[in-house]
């Protein structure tokens, strides 16, 4: 055994005081409640634990929101203190990723573990943080632009994303229950693919200076680059207006087999060309995006967006379109669009 | 035995949460924390530089004191304030906490590089970030090391990428005089760019990566470019400002400033220190005025509170600062009279009044 030092020492004595401070403050062991998660509670999940255990990444999950027939939005918690756009520190360490939100199954909790809770205000910021990423107005001041980039948080919210993605996997399939399946089916049967997309590939050259949504998944870029090899006859299309004063708004009768329908969407009004778009699409009533892309800013005025129908079956759609330039971000407008049944 | 002692993080979570941990119960965990971030220092070349590049002051080497000093910070960090978390991981059986506990001690030093070592951060930053992406995009692949991109990463050209354009190997002095050309290429926006300004720096980084990984540099490793690749940037800013500023030239009001500013070596006057620049930077962050005013006050800013970390003297003259942190002459007496007030109301938060900064 070493000597210690007399600053060794009296480091020590002050972490040996501060330890049982810290121990003071931990609350008493939870029992799951009779009733269920609630809003508020963090768990661990152990569904979501292979991953987190590979990666020395362990997750806690907040329950934001809990549906009457059951099912529940989480997002997952963690303690490094990187902070992205989407994320909100709850207390002096845990961090509460508000972006990587997602819906599952209650069945998840049967073997799960309670392991705290949040205060009603820290449940409040982190649904107000989620409402600012859906209407493009969270802030992104430079530190937390540079924090973006920074690969060791790209790193995190990779392994994060892999971990939700496991725990959706394992619960994607509804139970019994049927308000909970008819509440979940748009999503899981025609847009949970699209929800996992992300902006990285252009799609396809409809119009030569138009831009063009873009998306990741390689499946479906392979689809677009087949579908949009060919011309598309006749194609359905859509103007849209901010706030939906002018426009066709709806678009009906969509046939049978279009692969398309096409967007004009028409950003406000800013006097020059933004440097590039980011688009959301939201299944109405629904804050999960089943679509998330960027655009880069064209020459002209309208934005073009191929949406694919396999993925959008009819039913009214909320979008919004943030404009980036520089590191300045601003809403550019939020649309509404209805697509009517199929006759 | 050997398992034991590989646990002894976990075990000490145990004992924190089963009851109070005397000094003694202590100390395996805290020999091994102290090894630990020995080891992060070293992966990142903060071992040879000043122990302020992660707020520590009042020592220009690190000493004992000074590795002690970090270690408590980092056993608070690790320990004390995620009691609950790793509580909780413990709870549902997980066999163990060690990896957690190293990951955690990455991030520890992480933040506190960002917050107090903006050049070595930058360096480190960029060039992790052009390797990552060379990486990511399939350009470069990890040989060796953690595929994560740290000091023990080598990275090369993927096997079908073609005949090297040369087979020759260069020597240690090559390849260095190679990275500090990097270095001169990069300089100083690598230090003075923000947001998505530093997008076309990293891309240089990249570029130049490639291009020597596919001249006959088999494999690149990630500590060792990065050391050559910090010092010089170091150099470069050092060397950018001159060792004394004319007489006539001395901003007497920067330096009033700069010395109501210079922070004492005791651990309040230290911590007071690390939150006047974390609640001045959050005003600069938060300042209602055009991205282009924001990112000079920032970088003033900036260039400021690390100026009297490093105890320089007196500031440049304004001359010097416009032509080395890009700011226009003009602009820099409005600049500084907006840090002023800044700087005024954060102490003004922290103590009654404050009359050094008239």
């Amino acid at each position: 055994m070493t000597e210690r030092s007399s600053t060794q020492s009296s480091i020590f004595e002050r972490l040996v005081r501060q330890g049982g401070e810290a121990r003071a403050r931990l609350s008493a062991p939870m029992a799951p409640p009779a009733a269920g998660p609630r809003v508020g509670d963090l768990w661990i999940l152990p569904s979501g634990t292979k991953l987190d255990d590979q990666t020395d990444t362990p997750i806690e999950w907040a329950v934001l929101e809990v549906e009457p027939q059951g099912a529940l939005l989480l997002i997952p918690v963690d303690t490094c203190p990187m902070q992205g756009r989407a994320d909100v520190l709850a207390d002096d360490a845990r961090v509460l990723r508000c972006g990587q939100g997602c819906w599952i199954d209650p069945a998840a909790f049967a073997s799960g573990f309670r392991s705290g809770s949040l205060t009603r205000e820290q449940v409040q910021a982190a649904r107000q943080r989620r409402r600012d990423l859906r209407d493009g107005s969270a802030a992104a001041p430079l530190v937390v632009l540079e924090t973006e980039k920074d690969p060791e948080y790209r790193q995190l919210l990779g392994r994060i994303e892999a971990i939700r993605l496991e725990l959706e996997d394992a619960f994607r399939e509804p139970t019994a229950d049927s308000a909970f399946a008819s509440k979940t089916a748009k999503a899981t049967d025609s847009s949970r693919e699209a929800r996992r997309w992300f902006p990285a590939v252009a799609a396809a050259s409809l119009l030569a200076a138009a831009s063009i949504i873009v998306i990741h998944q390689k499946s479906v870029i392979d689809d677009l680059e087949r579908t949009t090899a060919a011309p598309i006859p006749n194609p359905p299309v859509v103007w849209l207006e901010p706030g939906n004063d002018r426009g066709s708004r709806e678009v009906g009768a969509v046939a049978e087999g279009t692969p398309y329908i096409v967007l004009l969407l028409i950003p406000e009004v800013t006097g020059h060309v933004q440097q590039s778009y980011s688009l959301k699409i939201f299944a109405h009533g629904d804050d999960r995006p089943l679509w998330n892309g960027e655009m880069a800013g064209g020459a002209l005025p309208e934005l073009f967006v191929l949406l694919p129908t396999r993925h959008f079956p009819a039913g009214d759609y909320h979008l919004q379109l943030t404009a980036r330039e520089g590191d300045l971000e601003r809403s550019a407008g939020t649309y509404e669009l209805r697509i009517l049944q199929s006759p | 035995m050997e398992i034991i002692r590989n646990l002894i993080f976990t075990e000490h979570v145990r004992q924190l949460v089963r009851g109070d941990v005397s000094a003694q119960e202590l100390s395996p965990s805290w020999e091994k924390l102290r090894s630990a971030l020995v080891s992060e220092l070293r992966a990142r070349s903060l071992f040879s530089v000043s122990p302020t590049c992660v707020g520590i002051l009042g020592s220009p080497r690190w000493t004992r004191n000074a590795i002690d000093e970090l270690t408590a910070d980092c056993y608070i960090f690790v320990f004390l304030k995620r009691l609950s978390s790793l509580n909780a991981q413990l709870g549902r059986e997980k066999a163990n906490i060690e990896g957690l506990i190293f990951r955690n001690v990455r991030y520890f030093l992480h933040e506190l590089q960002r917050k107090h070592d903006p050049l070595g951060f930058r360096s480190y930053l960029a060039l992790r970030s052009a390797i990552c992406r060379a990486v990511e995009e399939g350009t470069l692949v990890v040989v060796q090391g953690d595929p994560e991109v740290r000091t023990n990463t080598a990275v090369a050209p993927p096997i079908d990428s073609g005949p090297l354009t040369r087979a020759t190997k260069r020597s240690p002095s090559e390849l260095r005089a190679t990275i500090w050309g990097w270095a001169d290429e990069t300089m100083p926006d690598l230090v003075t760019a923000r947001g998505r300004a530093l997008d076309p720096v990293i891309e240089i980084l990249r570029a130049r990566i490639l291009e020597l990984s596919r001249d006959g540099v088999a494999e690149l490793r990630f500590g060792e470019v990065s050391r050559h690749f910090q010092a010089r940037v170091r150099h470069l800013w050092s060397a950018s400002w001159p060792r004394e500023t004319p007489v006539a030239e001395v901003d007497h009001s920067l330096g009033s400033l700069a010395e109501a500013l210079r922070p004492g070596f005791a651990l309040e006057e230290r911590e007071a220190f690390h939150q006047l620049v974390a609640c001045v930077s959050e005003a600069v962050e938060a300042d209602p005025t055009t991205p282009r005013t924001q990112a000079y006050l920032h970088r003033l800013w900036t260039f400021l509170w690390s100026h009297c970390l490093e105890d320089r003297g007196n500031p440049p003259s304004r001359r010097q600062l416009s032509e080395t942190l890009k700011i226009p002459r003009a602009r820099i007496r409005d600049l500084y009279s907006s840090l002023q007030r800044k700087v005024r109301h954060c102490l003004s938060l922290s103590r009654p009044s404050n009359g050094d900064l008239e």
